[in-house]
C-alpha cells in the first residue's frame, strides 16, 4: 500500500463507487465498485460487484460479492456467495456459503461449510470443510485436508433433485497432502502420507506413505504404498 | 535441450519433505510456477520438476529457513538477487565464460583484476558467451547483445524475462520480452535463439556455488 490513504467509502442503497484506495469500505445494498480497489476493511452487506482487483486486509461479507479481476484478501469471513474471476490469495477464509474461484486459490487456512468451485489449484495448509453442496477443484494440495459431507437438512433431497449442484460431494482430479480425510469424494488420484477414505468415495488410485484407512463402502481402484 | 526431470513423488522422498511443505513453498513463491511441469503418466497426471534446479532450490530453502521466515526467504530467492561477485581470475579458473567473451566485454580495471564482476554482469556475459560459443551470434553482434542487456535488463526488476535473437534478410536484432510471452513475427523472421534469463541465472548460480 504505497498510495496515500484517502479515507473511507460508505454506501447504502443502489449505486456505483469509484475504485481506489480506502481505509474502510462499508456497503449496504446493491452496489458496484468500478475499478481496482484496495482497503483495510471491506464490509459488504447485500449484492456487491467489484470490476477489477480487490485487495483487502479484512473482508466481512454477508450477501454476494463478485470480483472480476482477482482478489488478495488477508482474512475473509464469507456468509453468502463470493465469486472471483482470476486468482484468490489470502491467509484465512471462513466460509459459510459458496466460494467460486476461476483460477488458483491459495490460502493458509480454509475452513467452514458450504460449497466451492475452484478452476485451478486449491492450495492451503489446512482445509477443513463440511460440504452442504458440491465441492469441485481441479487439484487440491496442502498439509491437512479434511473435506466431508456436512449435516443434511430436511430440504436437502428436494434441492438435490432440482439442482444436481446441491449434491453434497467432492469432485477433483488430484488431491495431495500429508493428512487427508475424505468422504463422499470422487477423485482420480489421492496422494498422501496418512490417508483416510471415508463413506461414499470413489477413488481411481490412492498412493500413501504411512497408512491408509478406508470405509467398507469406499471404492478404490488401485492402492499403492510408497516407500519411506 | 532436454533437461532431466524428477517427479514430485521422488523429489519428496529424496529430500525428505512433505506435500504440505512443498505446497506452502509454492504458495509463498519460493518455487516458481514455471518449474511445475505437468505430464501424464500411466498412473495418471503427475508433476515433474527440472531436477538440478529444484534440488538446489530446496537445499537453499532448507538451509535458510532456520534463520528466516518464509516471506523473508522469498525475497532472497529471486534468481537475480545475490551478492556474489567474481574476479576475472576466478571466472577463468571455473571456466564459466570463455576468454574471448571476457576480453571483449570487460573494462580494463576488470581485466587487470582491480574490479570484480557483479552477478548481473556475470549473467550478461554468461548469456552472451552461450550464444557466441554456440555459433549463433558473431563477435560484433555480441557487443550489441551486451549493450541491450545492460540498458534494458535492469528495468525488469527481477521479473522473469526472455531474450530473443532474430534475423531477417541478413539483419540481426535482439529483443527482451517479459516471460511468458506469445510473440509472433512475419514469415521472413527467423528466431535464432530464445533464452529464459531466469533459467540462465539459476544455471549460473549453480556453477558459482
Amino acid at each position: 500500500m504505497t498510495n496515500e490513504m484517502i479515507g473511507d467509502l460508505k454506501m447504502d442503497g443502489i449505486g456505483t463507487a469509484a475504485g481506489g484506495v480506502y481505509k474502510k469500505i462499508a456497503i449496504n445494498g446493491v452496489c458496484k465498485v468500478a475499478g481496482e480497489v484496495e482497503a483495510q476493511l471491506f464490509n459488504a452487506d447485500g449484492r456487491v460487484r467489484v470490476d477489477g482487483r480487490l485487495t483487502a486486509a479484512e473482508l466481512d461479507l454477508d450477501g454476494t460479492l463478485d470480483i472480476t479481476g482477482g482478489a488478495s484478501i488477508g482474512e475473509a469471513a464469507i456468509d453468502g456467495v463470493i465469486a472471483v474471476k482470476g486468482t484468490y490469495a489470502g491467509r484465512r477464509l471462513r466460509l459459510n456459503g459458496m466460494l467460486t474461484v476461476g483460477e488458483d486459490c491459495e490460502l493458509d487456512v480454509l475452513e467452514g461449510e458450504g460449497a466451492f468451485k475452484i478452476g485451478g489449484l486449491l492450495n492451503a495448509d489446512t482445509i477443513d470443510l463440511k460440504l452442504q453442496g458440491r465441492g469441485a477443484a481441479k487439484e487440491i494440495g496442502g498439509e491437512a485436508i479434511r473435506i466431508g459431507k456436512g449435516r443434511t437438512g430436511a430440504w436437502q433431497s428436494l434441492w438435490q433433485h432440482i439442482m444436481p449442484s446441491f449434491a453434497q460431494e467432492l469432485v477433483a482430479d488430484t488431491i495431495e497432502g500429508d493428512v487427508i480425510e475424505l468422504d463422499h469424494a470422487t477423485v482420480k488420484i489421492v496422494r498422501g502420507d496418512r490417508v483416510t477414505i471415508g463413506e461414499g468415495c470413489v477413488i481411481d488410485r490412492v498412493e500413501y506413505r504411512t497408512e491408509l484407512r478406508k470405509h467398507p463402502s469406499a471404492r478404490i481402484g488401485e492402492e499403492a504404498k510408497t516407500n519411506g | 535441450m532436454e533437461r532431466e526431470l524428477i517427479s514430485k513423488k521422488d523429489l519428496l522422498e529424496l529430500m525428505g519433505i512433505s506435500y504440505g511443505q512443498l505446497y506452502r513453498w509454492k504458495r509463498k513463491q519460493l518455487i516458481p510456477e514455471e518449474w511445475f511441469i505437468r505430464k501424464s503418466t500411466f498412473t495418471g497426471q503427475e508433476t515433474f520438476f527440472p531436477k538440478d534446479m529444484i534440488l538446489a532450490r530446496i537445499d537453499r530453502i532448507m538451509n535458510m529457513k532456520e534463520d528466516l521466515s518464509l516471506d523473508e526467504l522469498a525475497g532472497k530467492l529471486s534468481p537475480y538477487q545475490t551478492d556474489l561477485s567474481l574476479s576475472k581470475h576466478e571466472l577463468m579458473e571455473r571456466n564459466i565464460v570463455s576468454e574471448v567473451s571476457i576480453n571483449r566485454h570487460s573494462t580494463p580495471a576488470q581485466l587487470n583484476g582491480q574490479e570484480t564482476y557483479a552477478f548481473e554482469l556475470l549473467l550478461y556475459l554468461f548469456a552472451t558467451d552461450q550464444l557466441l560459443s554456440g555459433g549463433e551470434i558473431s563477435l560484433i553482434e555480441s557487443d550489441l547483445l551486451m549493450e541491450t542487456l545492460r540498458n534494458h535488463f535492469p528495468s525488469y526488476e527481477g521479473k522473469p524475462c526472455e531474450l530473443l535473437f532474430m534475423r531477417k534478410m541478413g539483419v540481426s536484432m535482439f529483443a527482451l520480452a517479459a516471460a511468458p510471452s506469445a510473440l509472433h513475427f512475419d514469415a521472413g523472421v527467423k528466431i535464432v535463439a530464445r533464452l529464459q534469463l531466469a533459467e540462465l541465472a539459476e544455471q549460473l548460480r549453480s556453477k558459482l556455488n
